[in-house]
């Protein structure tokens, strides 16, 4: 699946009377390839977590549209669109993001419960070898309370991969995290993207631009091509 | 289960402080309602009782109690204490020398003051059973169709079994029948006939019993007369005629006994629902803040769930849920406190509030219970309602950008 923003921006509501509305994401055109990963970065406030937003169908943009293939996502009802978020997307946001009164483990399987699908074993057995492979697989029945803060960012990656998403969407998924997760994490994108999936990752990491098959940069809410690295196989 | 149902579960089994807090809103808000209608309901079928209970157009009275302080109600609660009047001033009421008396029917009150006379201290009521038509109508069990002597009726609160015994100045007396329930002193009285009051006194005199004090008795003296009017005449022209004839006496309108004590319950039914509905607006408030601060503090939970892939709508069933979960919890431990408590003081009510008090029958007592929950669960679901708007006004994206 692709997933295609159509001159998209976005101009947040004025914070304070006087503050002249800055254009957060000026206008862009962004194609997110399947089977790439895709790495963005850029200074802090340039835009990244706006531009993800949007492409996640979680923020309304300005102008424009996004597609997924043929799908203009805002012009789904909130429903429809949450649906298609349940079912095709991978979200990672900034930040910590579990919630608090479920288990690791009841975490992770949030993305089928939500919408009541059965959780067979063997989506149970697949969440458990995401858990392992990240290696926090026996902290599956504690509380997020109970995990340091690089724990609880790989209980968010492995909520995010759970379901097989289509489009993975990371949000500085290895802030606070070693050389090694930062790894694991980037090979497990690796492997969805093999499988055909779309990886969006923004970062702050300076040394891992060889794992992109597509490199952005952002700045100030423009966002720029960068040459990417890679040595394609 | 559907997913927003684990979830909130999860959320209420895992925050106890906070579900406790709202459960406990919801046992005061059906506590109140279930406890203020069961008082007023109460009061009131106690009263409708009494009032055809009292079964008579007319009661004639001994003349002192006219000028007791309170002596509506007082007689209503049994506390008049014992005045008698002589028989044969009551002639004309006999003879023909006022007109217009239909059925008529004496009873002689007497009580058994300390405990080495009897079994227990006893209010004892004597009627006649040729002419009675206020006592037999009430008889809700009986085991014979005719009292003997030394036969008695008890009140439905005395707490004797058919072919008990009880002892009065040595005379044993079998129960023979129970009366239907009035929540009133009635209850705990004991009724017999004329005869068998002449009995025990005659024994308590023979044998020089130091208990017995009493200077009267029913063949001579009468407590009170009650009066069906007749046919073709209106009760206040009976009332008029009897006061204005024998002076010894002192004749009342039943109904205007009623009307006392129905005055006092119209003012005390309206200071409990004024309660009932401040407590209500109190507990819907408390409620409705308590939910709007539980979205703002979990907007961020709420929020990743949205990223997860739940609509806007299932982030308000979920809310709906929480709400009605606890809300019928609480309601239905409240009804059940309500209902206990109730009935387990409803003497205390009856005592503290002067007032005739009977709880409704249990198919009334099942509709209120029911009505009660419902009630204070649709109150928690209105409360919620403004989280509800809340939580539709929440955008995810913006939430999760504001603690980056
Ligand atoms: N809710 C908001 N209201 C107004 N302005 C906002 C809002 N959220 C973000 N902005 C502004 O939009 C710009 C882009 O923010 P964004 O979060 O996309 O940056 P970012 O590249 O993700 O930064 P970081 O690397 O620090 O996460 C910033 O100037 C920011 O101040
Ligand atoms: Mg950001």
């Amino acid at each position: 699946m692709i997933l295609h923003a159509e001159s998209v921006s976005k101009e947040y509501k004025k914070r304070r009377k006087n503050q002249k509305p800055d254009a957060a994401l000026k206008q862009t055109d962004f194609v997110l390839e399947e089977g790439a990963l895709t790495i963005l970065r850029g200074a802090s406030g340039s835009g990244k977590t706006t531009l993800l937003n949007i492409l996640a169908g979680l923020l309304n943009p300005s102008e424009g549209h996004v597609f997924l293939d043929d799908t203009d996502i805002y012009a789904l009802s909130d429903e429809d669109r949450s649906r298609f978020r349940n079912q095709y997307f991978g979200i990672i946001p900034q930040g910590q993001t579990l919630l608090s009164c479920l288990t690791v483990f009841e975490n992770v399987l949030l993305p089928y419960t939500l919408y009541g699908e059965k959780v067979t074993a063997e989506i149970k057995e697949n969440a458990l070898s995401l858990l392992k492979r990240l290696g926090i697989d026996d902290l599956k029945d504690n509380l997020p309370s109970e995990l340091s803060g690089g724990e609880r960012r790989r209980v968010a990656v492995a909520r995010a991969l759970v379901k097989n998403p289509k489009i993975v969407l990371a949000d500085e998924p290895t802030g606070d995290l070693d050389e090694k997760n930062t790894e694991i994490i980037l090979n497990l994108f690796e492997e969805y993207k093999k499988n055909g999936s779309a990886v969006l990752m923004v970062t702050h990491e300076k040394d891992i631009d060889h794992y992109a098959d597509n490199l952005y940069r952002m700045d100030t809410g423009e966002i720029f091509r960068s040459v990417s690295l890679r040595k394609r196989a | 289960m559907s997913a927003d149902g684990f979830i909130t579960l999860k959320q209420l089994y895992r925050k106890p402080v906070r579900t406790l807090g709202l459960i406990l809103l919801g046992v005061i808000l059906s506590l109140s309602i279930i406890g203020g209608t069961l008082i007023i309901s109460g009061l009131r079928s106690g009263l409708d009782s009494l009032e055809d209970r009292l079964g008579a157009d007319i009661m004639v009275v001994p003349v002192e109690l006219r000028s007791k302080a309170g002596f509506n109600t007082d007689i209503l609660q049994g506390n008049k204490g014992y005045y008698y009047v002589e028989r044969d001033y009551l002639n004309s009421l006999y003879n023909g020398g006022i007109k217009g008396i239909g059925q008529i029917s004496e009873q002689y009150y007497f009580a058994t003051a300390s405990a080495d006379c009897c079994t227990a201290p006893m209010h004892l009521i004597s009627y006649d059973p040729k002419t009675d038509f206020t006592i037999k109508p009430w008889i809700e069990v009986s085991y014979k169709d005719e009292l003997k002597d030394c036969e008695i009726v008890i009140g439905y609160d005395i707490n004797l079994e058919p072919g008990d015994v009880l002892y009065f100045f040595g005379v044993p007396c079998t129960v023979a029948a129970r009366m239907e329930q009035t929540g009133t002193y009635l209850d705990t009285a004991v009724y017999t006939t004329q005869s068998t009051i002449e009995a025990l006194i005659k024994n308590a005199i023979d044998n020089n019993l130091p208990a017995y004090t009493g200077t009267t008795a029913p063949s001579t003296h009468v407590s009170s007369v009650l009066i069906n009017v007749a046919d073709g005449y209106s009760i206040d022209e009976v009332l008029q005629a009897i006061n204005e004839n024998i002076d010894e006496v002192y004749a009342v309108k039943s109904k205007s006994l009623i009307t006392n004590v129905a005055e006092g319950l119209t003012s005390v039914s309206g200071i409990i629902s004024t309660l009932i509905i401040v407590i209500w607006i109190l507990s819907i408030s408390v409620m409705a803040v308590a939910f709007v601060m539980i979205v703002n503090e979990r907007k961020k939970e709420f929020a990743i769930i949205r990223v997860t892939g739940a609509s806007e709508k299932m982030m308000q069933k979920m809310i709906k849920k929480e709400a009605f979960i606890v809300s019928a919890v609480g309601s239905i431990l409240g009804a059940v406190l309500g209902i206990s408590v109730v009935s387990l003081f409803s003497e205390s009510i009856e005592n503290y509030l002067d007032l005739p008090f009977l709880l409704p029958s249990p198919a009334n007592l099942l509709g209120i219970f029911i009505l009660a929950i419902a009630a204070a669960t649709i109150s928690g679901s209105i409360a919620a309602s403004f989280a509800v708007y809340r939580i539709s006004r929440l955008d995810p994206a913006l939430i999760l950008q504001e603690d980056n």
